[in-house]
């Protein structure tokens, strides 16, 4: 029998042994949530669980570069920089017991603190905080030769009368020693302490911290505590929080001789941005596009780039506002992009111009009217219309690129430009008209109701009504966009002119007022 | 299983199964029930732990070896079950395998009796699976500072480290924050093994080390009302650092306004009052940011706030409602800066004064629920408090009694007629014809605690 489980005993501890050293490099190596250090985890810890059922408890000692279980090394790294028992032993730990009950988060826990400690920690602080019920271990503290303690010789006090002393003071308190003290916790208060201690468990401090560190300004403006904010302010941004990270750059808005932003002006720190710019929730993101607000215009062509990787427009367009609004009225930081070889860029840059509303940029622009890249066209359609330069607009009627002309017709369409109505009309007008597709057909009836005075109506009800020879069927789209359009209008003279329509004998006109009456009536 | 929540449990347990017998009858479906309850429990640690054994030592209850902590949350149990071994010299009662609901209830009804009626019952009961070992009454009364090597040694060394922080500060040199770090990690240990120890040397008082004296034990003294509150390792981690440097900024003011020793004028008041603020810059300077330093400068920076939101410094907000560890700290400091001579106040207050000082401020100046978890853990008269008793003795506070705060364990050092003698240690909770008449100024009887507390050396 006792054969049989010394047998046991060697047996567990050799299995376990290379697991143990493998799951502490892999640890090392890829961190514990990895799937590789899991593959290594799960087998040494079903190990050592094994072991531990059966003997109660596993010792391993602690050498300089070595572990040891019962004379047996178990561990071995002679290179300290990788070395766990080199961390372990440097830090005074000479013993780790395992004990029976171990559980699975104990043990991961134990791993990740001796592989991820960072070097200047001390990882026998870290391990006994981590407060393992069933992992102990045994420090060797540093012995202090002299404590230099004594006896400390009572102070001399002559003249002192103490009973008068002891009676001014009661009296001065108002204190009566005779009166009765229960310092009895009722059941109210317990639930009162303990649930402050739970929430001040999970309360961020950050925000306190800044406040404290903000008044202490006012009264020790020095540069440690303006460090420190800064300091604070790289892990509000590490940790996505721009809330407070706004507040401390508001904050210290009253001091203008410092650039708390300086160290994070530069453009990897703002391109490194986009790690989080589109996983982060709306309130971060608009807490972010706050922040934003506080860099400099220096900053913008950074900012500019960033914007790249955003992939949601409405974020994009909230944070080119915020740019157009760092820039204030001044084009300088964002022209240097227009030139930049990243088209995505360019564009950004083109559209933040349109935001800032500034005439002097159209000068700026015009090279790119007739830019190869549809994208940077559309974005100039947009940006020129933003300035109020509309009569810029119509030349891109002409444009080849469909996406385009339909950009420009629905800017003429919202911003109206009457002076267009001519060129619209004449285009419907000719035959080539047919050849573009609907979309862009219902664009320029769309543009021709928006930008029509009088004459409209009459226009519409002549190609309407158009007696038609040839190409009966193409026409019917005319008849049809035309019927639209008068149904959009509505007016007194509309609806007649569609109720005509609608008892005309040919069937293509009556089909097409019917419809519009129709879409009326819903 | 965590030894100290499954010992806190059945404690609970077998408290409210001893009331439940004196009230009620032994066949009444509630203390059935409940002994029910406690068999099973019983049953179910068996298969853990084997023998279940409740021991009393030095006014500590041990469970199974482990030491029960007295938290705020079943404090009235723990203080129960102590005096209850106490009062019938119970040294343990263990608990083994076979235990029948019947035997626990005929065991749980004779512990009402006195020590005598109690052992007599015992011996008749025929008691198969519980086991009483006594104490004499010799042993009862714990030693002053028996073992308390260890806790010198920590203590000593703590002030060593915070001598050599401090002093490093002052004199703008490298400070070695490693070892603060250890020295609070020793703090915590020593206080979950022996809280009274600990607390005893916080009553030695330097007047020429004031400033780390004082630093060392607002962080001794914030720490064990921590650990009355069960908060985690890392919370005390943050609280005993928080109260280690609650003062450090006091290393920026010149050391004749710290230690002037006349009233100070309006003007020097306010530069004392930037204690408060610089502490919070010598705190980033000397651990830098993290969750332990950010906790440590809050709770600087409003250690001198009050818990009805007066006190100082301003906050522009004025949302002035401290931190628990600000409130924590608050108390700690009041109390040993009330205790300690200083160069404006040398004869400084009665132990047993500041404790009636916080209890009159208690809602204004200091949290009303904390100052009761202090006044619980330091008694109402603290360790080497000096008291007159009605026999005309003098007598030093050796220990506290968890379950009377009121009635000290105390060594007798004068006689009647005031001559120094090296006379017994006595529990005033046991002597019925004893009395206490009145705190006293050890000074006036040329005593000086900290002899008894360190020993001949």
């Amino acid at each position: 029998m006792r054969f049989k489980y010394n047998f046991y005993v060697k047996g567990n501890i050799e299995e376990f042994a290379p697991l143990f050293t493998k799951t502490i490099k892999a640890a090392q190596i890829y961190g514990t949530s990895h799937p590789t250090f899991l593959n290594f985890y799960t087998p040494c810890y079903q190990s050592l669980v094994s072991f531990l059922r059966e003997n109660h408890n596993l010792t391993l000692q602690i050498e300089r570069f070595t572990i040891h279980y019962a004379g047996q090394i178990i561990y071995e790294e002679r290179e300290k920089d990788l070395s766990i028992a080199f961390r372990l032993f440097r830090d005074g730990i000479r013993e780790i017991n395992f004990i029976d009950g171990l559980n699975s988060d104990e043990f991961m826990i134990f791993l990740e603190t001796i592989s991820r400690s960072a070097k200047e920690q001390d990882i026998a602080l870290n391990l006994w905080e981590c407060d393992l019920s069933h992992i102990n271990f045994y420090v060797v503290e540093e012995e202090e030769e002299d404590l230099g303690y004594k006896i400390p010789e009572m102070p001399e006090f002559n003249n002192i009368d103490y009973e008068e002393r002891f009676y001014e003071i009661l009296k001065k308190e108002a204190i009566d020693l005779a009166e009765p003290v229960n310092p009895e916790i009722s059941a109210e208060e317990l639930k009162l302490i303990k649930t402050e201690i739970v929430e001040s468990e999970k309360r961020p401090l950050i925000g306190m911290a800044i406040n404290t560190l903000t008044n202490i300004l006012k009264t020790e403006p020095s540069p440690l505590v303006i460090e420190s904010l800064i300091e604070i302010l790289e892990l509000c941004i590490n940790k996505q929080d721009f809330n407070n990270a706004s507040r401390i750059v508001e904050r210290l808005k009253d001091y203008p001789e410092i650039n708390v932003l300086q160290r994070f002006e530069n453009e990897i720190t703002i391109i490194s941005f986009a790690n989080f710019v589109n996983t982060i929730s709306d309130r971060t993101f608009n807490d972010f596009v706050a922040f934003v607000g506080f860099f400099p215009k220096r900053s913008v062509p950074h900012f500019l780039k960033m914007i790249t990787a955003v992939a949601k427009r409405e974020r994009a367009d909230l944070l080119r506002a915020r740019l157009a609004y760092i820039c204030q009225d001044d084009i300088e930081p964002v022209l240097g992009s227009l030139k930049n070889s990243n088209l995505k860029v360019v564009t950004n840059a083109i559209l933040i111009l349109g935001m800032m509303k500034r005439k002097e940029a159209i000068l700026h622009l015009q090279e790119f009217f007739f830019h190869p890249e549809e994208d940077i066209r559309i974005a100039v359609i947009q940006t020129v219309a933003e300035i109020g330069e509309i009569k810029l607009i119509p030349q891109f009627i002409d444009d080849p690129s469909p996406r385009v002309r339909i950009k420009a017709l629905q800017t003429l369409t919202q911003h109206r430009y009457p002076r267009v109505y001519n060129k619209i009309l004449e285009k419907i007008k000719k035959s080539s008209f047919f050849e573009i597709e609907l979309p862009e057909q219902k664009e320029y009836f769309n543009c021709l109701v928006a930008n029509g005075d009088k004459k409209l109506i009459k226009d519409l009800e002549k190609m309407l009504f158009k007696w038609v020879l040839f190409g009966r069927k193409r026409y019917q789209i005319i008849r049809r966009l035309s019927a639209q359009a008068l149904a959009q209008i509505s007016d007194e003279d509309a609806l007649k002119i569609l109720k005509t329509g609608a008892r005309k004998r040919n069937r293509d006109i009556k089909t097409a007022c019917e419809q519009a009456l129709k879409l009326i009536q819903q | 299983m965590n030894s100290h929540k499954t010992g806190k449990q059945f404690i609970s347990l077998l408290y409210a199964l001893i009331k439940s017998t004196w009230v009620y009858e032994p066949n009444n479906d509630v203390v059935l029930n409940l002994a029910g309850k406690i068999v099973e429990y019983l049953n179910h640690l068996f298969d853990d732990f084997g023998p279940i054994e409740i021991l009393r030592y030095r006014d500590y209850i041990f469970f199974n070896k482990t030491r029960m902590r007295f938290e705020i949350e079943g404090y009235a149990s723990l203080q129960f079950i102590e005096e209850i071994l106490k009062k019938l010299r119970i040294k343990s009662i263990t608990f083994l395998p076979g235990l029948r609901i019947e035997e626990i209830i005929r065991f749980a009804s004779i512990l009402k009796g006195d020590k005598d009626s109690f052992a007599k019952e015992f011996i008749l009961g025929n008691y198969n699976a519980i086991q009483v070992e006594h104490s004499l009454d010799q042993e009862e009364i714990p030693e002053f500072l028996k073992d308390g090597e260890q806790i010198k040694k920590t203590y000593f060394k703590s002030l060593k480290v915070t001598r050599s922080l401090i002093h490093g500060l002052w004199t703008r040199q490298d400070v070695d924050t490693r070892k603060f770090r250890r020295v609070i990690y020793m703090l915590i240990d020593t206080l979950s093994q022996d809280e009274f120890g600990l607390i005893a040397l916080t009553t030695i008082k330097n007047f020429d080390e004031y400033t780390y004296n004082h630093s060392l034990n607002v962080g001794v003294l914030s720490l064990a009302i921590g650990q009355r509150l069960d908060l985690k390792k890392r919370e005390l981690v943050k609280l005993g650092t928080a109260g280690l440097l609650h003062d450090i900024g006091k290393v920026q003011l010149s050391k004749e306004l710290l230690y002037k020793n006349l009233p100070l004028t309006s003007e020097e008041w306010e530069l004392l009052k930037l204690h408060s603020p610089y502490s919070v810059a010598q705190i980033i300077k000397t651990r830098g940011l993290d969750d332990v330093s950010i906790n440590a400068l809050i709770t600087a920076y409003q250690h001198h706030w009050n818990y009805d939101g007066t006190g100082y410094p301003e906050d522009e907000k004025n949302q002035r409602r401290p931190i628990l560890f600000a409130r924590i700290v608050r108390i700690c400091d009041a109390y040993d800066a009330m205790t300690t001579s200083r160069p404006y106040q040398p004869l400084p207050y009665l132990p047993a004064i500041a404790i009636r000082v916080l209890w009159s401020k208690a809602g204004k100046f200091f949290d009303p629920i904390l100052v009761k978890i202090f006044t619980q853990l330091m008694g109402l008269y603290p360790i080497s408090s000096c008291l007159e008793l009605d026999t005309g003795e003098i007598c030093l506070v050796v220990r506290q009694n968890p379950a009377h705060i009121d009635l000290p364990i105390v060594k007798i050092v004068r006689d009647r007629n005031k001559k120094s003698i090296d006379g017994p240690i006595i529990d005033l909770s046991l002597e019925k014809n004893i009395s206490i008449l009145r705190p006293v100024y050890p000074q006036k009887y040329l005593i000086n605690p900290a002899i008894y507390l360190l020993g001949p050396q």
